[in-house]
Formats: structure tokens, C-alpha cells, sequence
């Protein structure tokens, strides 16, 4: 059996098949959702970013060329749909200061998170990235849990791609010293309990 | 350095990996797809580059154009100073009998190209437009 692919669906939208629709939604609701809510940082927000973001990109599917995938071009539009919400509500973000990070740092890191229980980690970890500029939440979404190459990634942010790989690497180290911040004092209480 | 970067990049894709994926409510998609089922289809109208009326023009106007030109004696030529003839390779001769075209039709045919060309230019720079 053969699996259709996104522009088969698409197809089928084109020729009046509406509930082909469906089908893109369920495939890329939860990355779509998450990406919006790292940018809106509130689940009901990023639930309506969400929608407008599939209603937007149904409507626009006559002038998609698919000279990029699919995904690409959807990310792209909840990345700006979110943008455009921040912009509204003028929400300004702190940015986190970078200090030098050596090898042992990560190992006793990566030590103190397996000691976090599975939910209180996702936790932590989804606290630590909503204190990082939404561009890099995004640059990290998509690089690490998606693991869309550097190109696409810059035609969704555009910005350029030796700017992705400068900014990714910036986000990596203040993610780390967040996660260090946060995962330190909990991981001291836990070994004071025991 | 090398070595840390590595590491750092590992912790983070890990770290990432953990964090996962959100969904949306249960209700997401079927609120998404109810309002998608009231816009219009997403369909892009097929339109010809060159509609009917348009070719039916161009047509017309070939056709006048050959007509005028064969029928009627401008009393000047207006290719007057042109002279294809020395285009032509005189060494070469071709074991094969070309036949002969009019140089009214070679002229008529040569400017329909140029405005074909030119159009065709023109309709596709038009609908690059719309499709972005």
C-alpha cells in the first residue's frame, strides 16, 4: 500500500475533496501547537494561533507552488502568526547572559536531570526554554525535536543560514545555563530528602 | 572546545527530545476542519496565458497583416535597407531543395515570433505575480 504524501492531500484539496484536509491537520497539529505555544507561552493563545494558522494556510493552498515542502511553508506561517500575536500584546523578553561552559558542567547536568522525574523534567525543561527569545525557542524546536536542516530553517525564520547556525549555537548555551539555574536547587532538595 | 560543543549539542538534543511535542485540545482538529468547511475550496482557476480573445486577435491580426502585404504595393519597401541575403553562407550548398518562402511570409512570420516571444514574457512574469 502506498502512503500518500502531503502534496497527494493537497491534490485532493485542490479538486474539491475538503476533508483531505483532515489529514494534514492531524499530521501537523502538535508541532504546529508547540511551536505556537513556545512563541505565545499560553495554551488557550497557542490553541487560537493554532487554528488561525490552519484556517490561513487552507485558504492560501491555491498560491502554495511546492518549491518548499509543506511543512516548511506551515511553519513559516504559524512562526509569523505567532510573531504577529507577541507584537500585539508587546511582550518583551529578557535576555539570559552567557558564561563559558566546560565539559563536567554538562555531565553533571545531564546527571541531575535523569534524577528529575519524568513530568517535573518536561516541566522544568519547557520553563527553561520560555526564558529564551521566541526566535531561539523556535531554533531549537525545529533543530533538535523536528531536525530540519539549517536551510529550512532559515527560509521559516528568515534569517540567514550563517545567522541560524550563530544563533543556534548561542541558544545552546543560554538553555544550558537556564536549565543549570533551575535544575541545580531542585536536584540539591532531592539529595537532601533522601 | 570541539569536544564540549559536542557534548553541548548532544545534552540539547536530548534536553529537546524530552521536552517533546504539546497538543492541542481533543476538539482541535474537528473546530479546525468546521472552519475550514465554510471557506471556498481552495482551487486556482486554470487560465490560459493567452485567453481565446486574445489568440483570435493576435490571428486577426496576422491575417490582415499577410493580406495587406501580399495584396497590396506600398510603392517603398519598408525592409528596404535590409538584406538577408548576405546572412547566407555562399559556400554552402545544400544537397537538398529548400523550398521557397515569400519574404512577405518570412517577414510576417518573423514578427509574430517577436510578439509571441514578448508575450509570452510578459503573461509569465504576470503569473509568477499572482501565484506568490
Amino acid at each position: 500500500m502506498t502512503q500518500n504524501t502531503d502534496q497527494d492531500y493537497i491534490d485532493q484539496i485542490r479538486s474539491g475533496n475538503v476533508n483531505a484536509y483532515s489529514m494534514l491537520v492531524a499530521k501537523y497539529k502538535n508541532m504546529v501547537f508547540t511551536l505556537a505555544l513556545r512563541i505565545v507561552e499560553n495554551r488557550e493563545d497557542a490553541e487560537e494561533v493554532s487554528q488561525d494558522t490552519f484556517i490561513k494556510a487552507y485558504r492560501k493552498l491555491d498560491s502554495f507552488k511546492g518549491t518548499s515542502k509543506f511543512s516548511t511553508w506551515l511553519y513559516r506561517i504559524v512562526y509569523n502568526t505567532s510573531l504577529d500575536y507577541v507584537k500585539k500584546n508587546k511582550r518583551v523578553v529578557l535576555s539570559e547572559h552567557i558564561d563559558e561552559i566546560n565539559e563536567s558542567d554538562i555531565g553533571s547536568m545531564q546527571n541531575a536531570l535523569t534524577y528529575i522525574e519524568d513530568k517535573e523534567r518536561k516541566e522544568t525543561i519547557e520553563k527553561a526554554l520560555l526564558k529564551l527569545p521566541e526566535e531561539e525557542r523556535i531554533l531549537l524546536t525545529l533543530f533538535y525535536f523536528e531536525e530540519l536542516p539549517l536551510k529550512e530553517i532559515s527560509e521559516i525564520v528568515k534569517i540567514s543560514y550563517d545567522n541560524v547556525k550563530i544563533k543556534l549555537h548561542r541558544s545552546r548555551k543560554k538553555l544550558f545555563h537556564i536549565l543549570k539555574n533551575v535544575v541545580e536547587p531542585i536536584y540539591l532538595n532531592h539529595g537532601s530528602r533522601k | 572546545m570541539e569536544a564540549e560543543n559536542k557534548k553541548l549539542d548532544q545534552f540539547t538534543k536530548e534536553v529537546m527530545q524530552d521536552a517533546g511535542l504539546q497538543a492541542p485540545s481533543t476538539d482541535f482538529l474537528a473546530n479546525v476542519m468546521a472552519a475550514v468547511t465554510h471557506e471556498k475550496v481552495p482551487v486556482k482557476a486554470y487560465k490560459p496565458l493567452i485567453s481565446k480573445v486574445g489568440w483570435l486577435i493576435i490571428a486577426a491580426l496576422f491575417l490582415i497583416f499577410a493580406f495587406v502585404l501580399t495584396r497590396f504595393s506600398l510603392g517603398f519597401s519598408i525592409f528596404g535597407d535590409w538584406n538577408l541575403s548576405s546572412l547566407v553562407i555562399e559556400k554552402y550548398e545544400p544537397t537538398f531543395e529548400i523550398p521557397e518562402i515569400p519574404a512577405t511570409y518570412a517577414y510576417c512570420f518573423f514578427f509574430l515570433l517577436v510578439f509571441v516571444v514578448i508575450q509570452v514574457k510578459i503573461f509569465s512574469k504576470q503569473l509568477d505575480k499572482n501565484l506568490n
